[in-house]
């Protein structure tokens, strides 16, 4: 019988019920249910746990608010938390990831995914004390610096059975695609953007590898990401290089268009935002979301109608698209 | 109207198309504003708001606010010709034929403006909707605006009973709106103190439901009286090229806000930090920014209206709340105060989340948008914001904490302005009863007084979730006797929890619950735990009734204009609580005042003390605090809470009562306890506050 001890949290009664038949069934036998994030957290400070399943979407406090004030408290900074959700969009996985989320479960789960998420925990358990991992990294590095790779390596690959990290994977990733080895830098850079989803830097050397192995689309894929990781940390310099740089390699992806007529809107550019959201309209004259931003343009512009009449095709594409209904019921209510 | 000497009228074609190039931007930004407010409202809500200026536009028996009489004004300028109009056909379904037989052909209402945080990033799910309804004086006789005024309460009400959504219609004629005089605002201190200042938040954030554009919106920013009066008298004579003078209104020019009115609204706004001191201190920091810096800043409205062609949809630019926050951190800036600058950056922050109840930002929002420029700017961690985003789960005493950091920094403030050159010898511009009865109010709430009961925190007293309190009760040879109030949420979770209010008394306890309403519309469950206490669950739970029932009238708000009296007296006689020493037996007092203060008092006797001495004592206590008040609403309640009541007890303090009020002002000792009757203090001179 295993002692961990687990605390589970959801408001759904069967799923809680679930969660907790399963973890015994896998041996774990200390298994403590509680329906809301408030009871969980006063069980959290009176009794000691290993590991907590928290759901997501729960009435009054969410699995995430429960997670943020878990790490606001220094004794549970290294608490191992999963958060468990039907489906999890790409701003969820940003916002859990930078609340400190250690893992997320799809519901509904398979029982081998709760078992790895567990066992997880027991290695965590186990790993090496981090002032270690850091002398070694430190080592690593400067050796990276000094060009002697093969050592640099051998160093971050030692330091890899002592335990991931998404950034000893981004140093053998660059040490790899350094030596030409583009297939196995890019194997490198997933491990690293597995375990840090928010890692721009290894998305954009994956790009850049891509593109050395000449395949243009999965370059494009993941030059874009790192630009969005950019954008959405307001580093939009960065973010405008990457974008051109992708124009370069393919000059009809859409996305980058509409990535980079968003950027110069928020620049206060509108005849540039324009301008780049009418090519991206020319690659996809069916994409909504293209007609929506076209519209704002228009409206920032003091053009009315134009934008009226952009808002009305994207939810003529789109007839649920309820930003554009918003927009259209503004103009038709705003208009005097 | 005749223009002073100083200035030319304009050219009528060149007023004309600067009009029309003004309202072009105008639209643009009312559209933003309206995305907006369409963005932060639930669905729900979202209905109402759409069919708000069709209720004023008809007066029909199939809808709400429909008056039974031929001669209540209706009927929105334009109103077929807007977008609510179309909306509202194509919601309800209606027919032109359906409708012909009951709509207005007169249009009373010039005007239908949403003014305050509506739209903005200071509206959330539950910010109240402040409309202000704009008639012509000329059009509407006085038996006709109480018609109006019937039918508008009316739709009040069935807004909040069906969509639970706060409503306000002000009825303000436009000559009034012109002249800055808003006598039909009732709120207490806005009748006669605020006018330029109220005049400039209209300006400034104003949203354009229906009718006529406000003249100012269209003129040139930062014009004089006299350059305004004569674009105006141009404007109305213009013509052509689409410009309609009658599709605008005069609601007067507003060249600076006097200083003077930002005294009495700072005072205004010391009272209001009681229900929300976040926005309290916001405001008040507006305030010191108009007395200090008007000149040299100038009006936060014409900023806005600088920036009506730069409005971008989606965006917080714009936003008259992000307006007025960037010019209140310029202020503690320029004002060089660190800790002021912390707090308010705090406050700002609470506010666009949701202060006092924070709710999750929408991804990509104008409010996240800002939120992270500031963050970023601040230099704030993670650490500081999910500090904030995590102001639910704080403690009782660090919400309470937090709340009398803002009333200090709100003291400081006024003290700032008062001491200033600026504020030497100043006058509020208000009416002297207004005055007192705003004092007052600010003394209630935060002057410090023998037995006075506290507030609990805002967030507490805002809480709507209907979750339970629990009252409990833990006795120990080292704590004594204790009861306390607990989060059902703390109840059973650790030994440790950390209660919301404890006192020795229970009284004490249940008068807390009672002066922060906690029980009213069901807000809360309030049990009681009666493990171990010294009073069983069904006495205690008819101890509570009565007090409940005892302190269920409102307080009226005219009572601030006086000294506070005694009004409602609650007496435990025998509250089964040990009293030091052992040798003597307590009566416990719950009192509250016409201000809504609520008061304990015990009254301790010695064993062996005469029976009828006693009472004597009890009824000359319960006759200090009810003395002065008006007979016909004070009163006193007496529960025994012995296991064998003395059915004789209630008669003879009854009778002592009644002997006492016949010999008014005779064999009455002098007044052991104060009810908080302060000393006057309109008579007060230099700061018109004294309360800390």
């Amino acid at each position: 019988m295993k002692q961990t001890s687990i605390l589970v949290v959801d408001d759904n009664a069967v799923a809680l019920q679930e969660l907790k038949d399963t973890l015994r069934y896998l041996g774990y036998k200390d298994v403590h249910p509680a329906g809301t994030a408030s009871e969980a957290w006063a069980m959290l400070r009176i009794k000691t746990f290993e590991c907590v399943f928290a759901a997501w979407d729960m009435p009054e406090m969410t699995g995430l608010a429960l997670l943020k004030i878990v790490r606001n408290d220094d004794r549970f900074v290294h608490l191992p938390f999963y958060l468990c959700d039907s489906t999890f969009t790409k701003a969820k996985v940003i916002e859990a990831g930078s609340a400190g989320v250690n893992g997320l479960v799809v519901t509904p789960f398979e029982v081998a995914t709760i078992k790895q998420k567990v066992a997880e925990l027991a290695e965590a358990a186990v790993a090496g004390p981090p002032s270690e991992a850091e002398i070694s990294l430190e080592q690593g590095l400067d050796l990276l610096e000094g060009g002697d790779y093969e050592d640099a390596l051998a160093v971050f690959e030692k330091m890899l059975g002592e335990g991931e990290s998404a950034e000893v994977y981004y140093n053998i990733g660059y040490i790899k695609t350094s030596q030409g080895l583009y297939q196995e830098g890019i194997e490198a850079f997933r491990k690293a953007t597995e375990l840090d989803r928010l890692f721009a830097k290894a998305y954009e050397a994956m790009g850049r590898a891509y593109r050395e192995l000449g395949q243009p689309e999965k370059a494009e894929e993941c030059l874009h990401h790192a630009a969005q990781i950019y954008m959405s940390s307001e580093k939009d310099e960065h973010a405008e290089e990457i974008l051109n740089e992708i124009l370069e390699l393919q000059p009809d992806t859409v996305n980058v268009y509409n990535s980079l007529g968003v950027l110069y809107r928020k620049r206060g550019d509108l005849n540039a935002a324009l301008h780049h959201y009418q090519k991206a309209l020319r690659i996809h004259s069916d994409a909504p979301h293209i007609y929506y931003n076209i519209g704002r343009v228009y409206l920032d512009m003091g053009n009315v109608e134009k934008g009226e009449s952009h808002f009305r095709h994207a939810l003529r594409l789109e007839p649920d698209f309820k930003e554009a209904r918003e927009a259209l019921d503004a103009i038709e209510l705003g208009q005097v | 109207m005749v223009v002073g000497p100083d200035y030319s009228y304009p050219d009528s074609r060149f007023v004309g198309d600067v009009l029309l190039k003004n309202r072009k931007h105008f639209v643009k930004y009312n559209i933003a504003r309206i995305r907006e407010l369409i963005r932060y409202l639930p669905t729900k809500k979202l209905d109402l708001f759409y069919g708000i200026p069709l209720l004023l536009h008809i007066n029909s028996p199939e809808y709400p606010g429909y008056i039974d009489d031929p001669q209540v004004p209706h009927g929105i300028y334009g109103f077929y010709d807007s977008g609510f109009w179309t909306l509202a056909k194509r919601r309800l379904g209606i027919e032109m034929q359906q409708i012909r037989s009951f709509v207005s052909k007169n249009f009373c209402i010039k005007g239908l403006y949403l003014m305050g945080s509506a739209g903005s990033l200071g509206q959330t799910a539950r910010s109240d909707f402040d409309y202000w309804v704009v008639f012509d004086r000329d059009a509407i006789d006085g038996r006709q605006r109480i018609l109006l005024r019937q039918k508008l309460e009316r739709i009040e009400r069935w807004a909040e009973e069906t969509y639970g959504q706060s409503l306000s219609f002000f009825t303000l004629d436009a000559m009034q709106i012109k002249h800055n005089t808003f006598s039909g605002m009732v709120e207490e201190g806005l009748r006669t103190g605020q006018r330029s200042l109220l005049k400039e938040e209209f300006y400034r954030t104003f949203i354009l439901i229906g009718g006529q554009i406000p003249y100012w919106a269209v003129l040139p920013v930062g014009l004089k009286d006299g350059e305004y009066e004569a674009w105006i008298n141009t404007a109305s004579h213009a013509g052509g090229n689409g410009f309609l003078p009658m599709d605008y209104i005069d609601l007067g020019n507003l060249s600076a806000v006097n200083p003077t009115e930002c005294y009495g609204a700072l005072f205004w706004q010391f009272c209001k930090a009681q229900d929300d001191p976040v926005k309290a201190l916001i405001k008040a920091s507006l305030m010191v920014r108009h007395v200090f810096f008007q000149k040299e800043r100038g009006l936060l409205c014409d900023k806005a209206k600088e920036r009506f062609p730069a409005t971008r949809m989606d965006s917080y630019f714009l936003d008259p709340y992000a307006l007025a926050f960037d010019s209140v951190l310029a202020l503690y800036e320029k004002l060089d105060d660190r800790d002021g600058l912390e707090l308010i950056r705090q406050c700002i922050y609470l506010r666009i989340i949701g202060f006092p109840a924070p709710a999750k930002t929408v991804d990509d929002s104008p409010k996240n948008q800002l939120l992270s420029g500031y963050v970023e700017q601040w230099c704030w961690g993670e650490k500081e914001t999910e500090r904030l985003d995590l102001f639910a789960s704080w403690g009782e005493e660090e919400k309470l904490g937090f709340e009398n950091r803002i009333v200090g920094k709100l003291w400081h403030l006024y003290k700032l302005v008062f001491g200033s050159d600026q504020g030497t010898g100043c006058q509020t511009g208000m009416a002297s009863e207004d005055l007192a009865a705003l004092k007052n109010k600010a003394a209630s709430r935060f002057k410090k007084k023998k037995g006075k009961l506290p507030f609990a925190s805002v967030y507490l007293r805002d809480r709507q979730d209907g979750r339970g309190l629990f009252v409990i009760n833990a006795s120990g040879p080292l704590r004594g006797d204790v009861w306390s109030v607990m989060d059902s949420s703390a109840i059973g979770a650790s030994k440790n929890a950390v209660p919301l209010f404890s006192a020795p008394e229970l009284l004490r306890v249940l008068g807390w619950i009672v002066f922060n309403g906690f029980y009213r519309c069901n807000r809360f469950t309030i049990d009681f735990q009666h493990a171990g206490s010294p009073i069983v669950q069904g006495r205690a739970n008819r101890l509570f009734q009565e007090v409940v029932s005892c302190f269920s009238n409102e307080t009226d708000p005219r009572d601030f204009r006086f000294a506070p009296q005694g009004l409602q007296v609650f007496v435990v006689m025998d509250p089964r609580r040990p009293v030091r020493g052992g040798h003597s037996h307590a009566v416990d007092y719950l009192v509250r005042n016409t201000w809504g203060e609520m008061f304990f008092y015990a009254q301790r006797f010695r064993h062996g003390y005469n029976n009828l001495l006693k009472h004597h004592e009890i009824a000359k206590r319960i006759w200090c605090y009810i003395e002065g008040a008006d007979p016909n609403r004070s009163c006193y309640r007496i529960f025994d809470l012995r296991a064998v009541e003395d059915p004789e007890t209630a008669g003879l303090i009854d009778g002592f009562i009644a002997d006492l009020r016949k010999n008014r002002g005779r064999d009455i000792p002098v007044r052991p306890i104060a009810t908080g009757k302060g000393r006057d203090l309109e008579q007060d001179k230099g700061l018109l506050l004294d309360l800390f």
